[in-house]
């Protein structure tokens, strides 16, 4: 081959790539998403702790720790913007974007925080907390695990809720879904009121046996252990699963 | 948190309808008040036995008639001028009866609305079964009970903002609202039949009214995300 048709060919193939490259670079289609990471701590009390967070685009996880403070990861989306504001103990989280992203928030809290989780269109999960909590969500999954608070409400329209943990005597539990199931796992030496509403057959008791139960197509009611806490679940479309562990 | 704040957000407490920095607080204050404490523990006995009660569904003129009363009873009740024939007739009336007199007449006059009641009375439907002489119940139909009426209203005012605002979304966004949208509306289509089925079923109703507080919380939420 001559030295020519070498430049030629050289020539044709670096054309070739800046060619690519430009088009991967400026085409709206394959261009890249940016993201950027998040992070914030705040100082609280425990006892009188309380997050609030709203995410209409991704994804909440929280677990607990030992500190006196909130921490706050999240990896976001270029074009989210996220808005903070603290007052004494309680701090509120605001999820800002025009159009579908991605924020995946990671949090860790005192024990006895009180939480309240928003999403749209991502999981909620939760970890070992003690603390009231509201978690609300349209699309995604409900996950409460080791929980040992008085006070829980969820709700999702399409997801499936999971409940892991052990319910106070004076405690009110409630767990509602539209779409999907809801299981509720715990322990069998716990009492409580029952109240399960889904279609007919879909309730299972999973061997906690009622009293005081009124019979109904729709709804299985009684107390379980003599009663205590309220239990209240509502499915319209999917199963309710009750399950005992020892 | 005193006593009176506390006991005013007892309903929403057992609902768990409260913010959890609120229910906190509550809770606190419950730990702590004996005498707020037992008056929740009464609370969540009465809220527990009611639910087991069936809904009573009033009928569609109910709050028309109260409000109508409402508005008679608030009325100012000018003094009328006595024309000179209610005068007479209020002189005519002054005398004084006795308890067997008014047990006879209103026995007498109880007697002659009956007998007249079955000259007048023709209930609906009879015409094409005039022989067999009974009454033919009309069949029960489902009506909206108040808190539906509301939650209906809510609903619509809330998915006329929506629709305002809907074609300036993301597409994303569009699909997600749409797919939730119809999920419910489905649930809502479904308790909305099996209410016509069972009109006095309290529990139907109760699942109507989740799948229009559901609703609610969906138009809501995408209405928060582009304010």
């Amino acid at each position: 081959m001559s030295k020519k048709s070498n430049i030629i060919n050289n020539i044709t193939t670096i054309a070739l790539f800046g060619g690519l490259l430009v088009v991967v670079l400026f085409s709206p289609n394959i261009s890249a998403t940016t993201f950027k990471n998040y992070s914030k701590h705040f100082k609280v009390s425990p006892q009188n702790a309380s997050l609030d967070i709203y995410n209409p685009t991704g994804s909440i996880k929280v677990t607990t720790w030992d500190k006196a403070e909130i921490k706050l990861s999240a990896f976001l989306d270029d074009h989210v913007e996220v808005s903070e504001r603290q007052q004494g103990s309680s701090i509120e989280i605001e999820v800002h974007c025009a159009k579908i992203g991605q924020a995946r928030f990671e949090v860790n809290i005192p024990q006895e925080c009180t939480l309240d989780l928003t999403c749209l269109n991502g999981p909620i999960e939760v970890w070992s907390v003690s603390g009231p909590i509201s978690a609300q969500t349209t699309e995604g999954e409900i996950t409460l695990q080791d929980l040992t608070s008085n006070n829980i409400v969820a709700k999702t329209t399409r997801g499936v809720i999971s409940y892991k943990g052990t319910l106070d005597k004076k405690g009110i539990y409630n767990f509602s879904s539209i779409e999907n199931s809801i299981n509720i796992t715990i322990p069998a030496s716990n009492s409580f009121t029952l109240s399960a509403t889904a279609s007919p057959g879909k309730v299972h008791l999973g061997g906690f046996s009622l009293t005081d139960s009124i019979p109904h197509e729709r709804r299985i009611s009684g107390k379980y252990a003599g009663g205590g806490a309220m239990l209240n679940i509502n499915s319209h479309h999917g199963e309710i699963n009750l399950h005992k562990h020892p | 948190m005193n006593c009176l704040d506390c006991q005013d957000l007892l309903s929403e407490y057992i609902d768990g309808d409260l913010k959890p920095n609120k229910r906190l607080l509550v809770s606190d204050h419950l730990k702590d008040c004996q005498e707020c404490s037992l008056t929740h523990q009464d609370l969540k006995q009465i809220v527990g036995i009611s639910q087991q009660l069936p809904l009573l569904i009033p009928k569609t003129n109910l709050w028309k008639n109260i409000e109508k009363e409402i508005k008679e009873l608030s009325l100012p009740t000018a003094p009328k001028t006595q024309s000179a024939w209610s005068r007479f007739w209020n002189h005519r009336f002054q005398f004084s009866v006795s308890v067997p007199q008014l047990t006879g007449s209103l026995a007498g006059l109880a007697t002659i609305v009956l007998l007249a009641s079955n000259f007048i009375y023709s209930p609906q439907n009879l015409a094409s079964t005039p022989s067999q002489g009974t009454v033919i119940a009309k069949p029960t139909t489902y009506t909206s009970n108040t808190t539906e009426m509301e939650l209906t209203g809510k609903i619509d005012r809330l998915s006329h903002t929506i629709t305002e605002r809907y074609k300036d979304w993301d597409p994303q966004v569009q699909k997600l609202y749409d797919r939730n949208l119809a999920a419910i509306d489905q649930s809502i289509e479904e308790c909305s039949q099996l209410a016509q089925k069972n009109p006095s079923d309290p529990i139907v109703h109760e699942l109507m009214v989740t799948a229009y507080q559901e609703k609610i919380r969906l138009l809501e939420q995408f209405l928060f995300l582009h304010k």
